[in-house]
């Protein structure tokens, strides 16, 4: 150690250097007065932990501690290595879980508000008929189309809905028209 | 009141290690009852309550049993053990909520000031008492003040009683490393020594 190296002095006192580096310490802090007022102030430092950790005064609980954890032991499974995938998967599992549920539930309610529609309506696939305004979109009210009712969507049973409760008074007159020439022909 | 001799612990039986490894409990309780005593003791120093104490050593010893495997009889294991309950340890402030918190704190990259050595002080006895009880209060506020990566190789070169190399194996960085932060801990504690003696 040529220089003042304080690294190198708190590591002599440490004993963490070599038995060459500490010679050479030696050497330094016999023409230098700053390290040795240093080494002086760090050996007090390491002297008061020496001191303290030789000296630390016995305690009752061994027994206990030794028990506790015998029994701790015994209830335990095993040793684990907390698994980096296992814990990944888990914790997308439980962000998951809430999203999911909430999607199957709607579909649920979809399909359940889609059930009601189509027994609610079954007369609409006898007696509808084309409403005067034709909708922006055709309808075809056949039963074909209602069994593949699922291919449409809400709105084309709002349109066929609207079509059969607000049809003009002479569309129904017409469809009962209807029905007495039928009788007639009978 | 018998003396914690600093006399290094004989080194495990690898066969016992190995088997406590493999997850042998009776092994690893039978490594465990080598050291218990001085694991208590320490754990009474740093808490300084006999319940807080039970506690931190008990959790220290099943978390060493969770993760006994990554052990791998490179450091002795009574040093590993230390390792395991100077981080314990700060789990402990945390919950204890003695001393202020800051977000530094929780990351663990806290500054020795975030521990404010007056504060600290204020809730402790101040030294200058005399006795046993000065110098434990002196050695607590020291490593209190450190930062987490300071205490730990401070508390394992003194309390773990190891070398450079088996305290760099127990945590798990270069021995190098291990030289740095003790020179930094040491110019740390060497300042407060002169700030305590002012505050006296
Ligand atoms: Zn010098």
């Amino acid at each position: 150690m040529k220089r003042c190296d304080k690294k190198q002095l708190t590591l002599w006192i440490a004993g963490g250097l070599s038995p060459d580096e500490e010679a050479a310490c030696r050497a330094h802090l016999s023409g230098c007065a700053r390290c040795r007022e240093d080494h002086a102030a760090l050996t007090k430092v390491f002297d008061a932990f020496e001191t303290h950790a030789s000296a630390l005064p016995q305690v009752d609980g061994v027994g206990a501690l030794h028990d506790a954890l015998q029994q701790r032991l015994e209830g335990d499974s095993g040793t684990e290595y907390p698994s980096r995938y296992s814990y990944n998967f888990r914790s997308w599992l439980i962000r998951l879980a809430l999203p999911a549920a909430a999607v199957i539930l709607l579909l649920f309610w979809l399909d359940n508000e889609r059930k009601k529609l189509v027994s609610s309506q079954p007369s609409i696939v006898q007696t509808q008929s084309l409403p005067a305004k034709a909708p922006s979109r055709p309808v075809d009210p056949t039963f074909s189309n209602y069994s593949n009712a699922s291919r449409h969507s809400l709105e084309d049973f709002d349109r066929l809905l609207d079509g059969q409760l607000r049809a003009p008074a002479s569309q129904t007159a017409r469809s009962v028209d209807t029905s007495v020439s039928l009788q007639t022909m009978l | 009141m018998g003396p914690d001799t600093m006399t290094m612990l004989p080194a495990a039986d690898p066969l016992v290690v190995e088997a406590a490894r493999l997850g042998d409990a009776d092994a690893f309780a039978q490594l465990c009852a080598t050291i218990e005593d001085r694991l208590l003791r320490q754990a009474n120093f740093l808490c300084k309550d006999p319940d807080a104490a039970q506690d931190l050593a008990q959790e220290t010893l099943f978390a060493a049993w969770k993760s006994i495997r990554k052990y791998n009889g490179e450091c002795r294991f009574f040093t590993w053990v230390c390792g395991i309950m100077i981080r314990q340890y700060r789990n402990y402030l945390r919950k204890s909520r003695r001393f202020p918190l800051s977000f530094s704190w929780f990351t663990g990259e806290a500054d020795s000031h975030d521990l404010n050595l007056e504060n600290l002080i204020c809730e402790s006895e101040i030294p200058g008492a005399g006795g046993n009880r000065d110098l434990d209060t002196y050695i607590r506020l020291c490593l209190l003040d450190l930062s987490p990566k300071h205490r730990e190789v401070v508390y394992l070169r003194f309390y773990a009683n190891d070398s450079m190399d088996g305290i760099a194996r127990a945590l798990g960085c270069s021995t190098g490393t291990v030289k740095s932060r003790l020179f930094h801990a040491m110019a740390h504690l060497r300042k407060m020594k002169a700030r305590l003696n002012e505050l006296r």
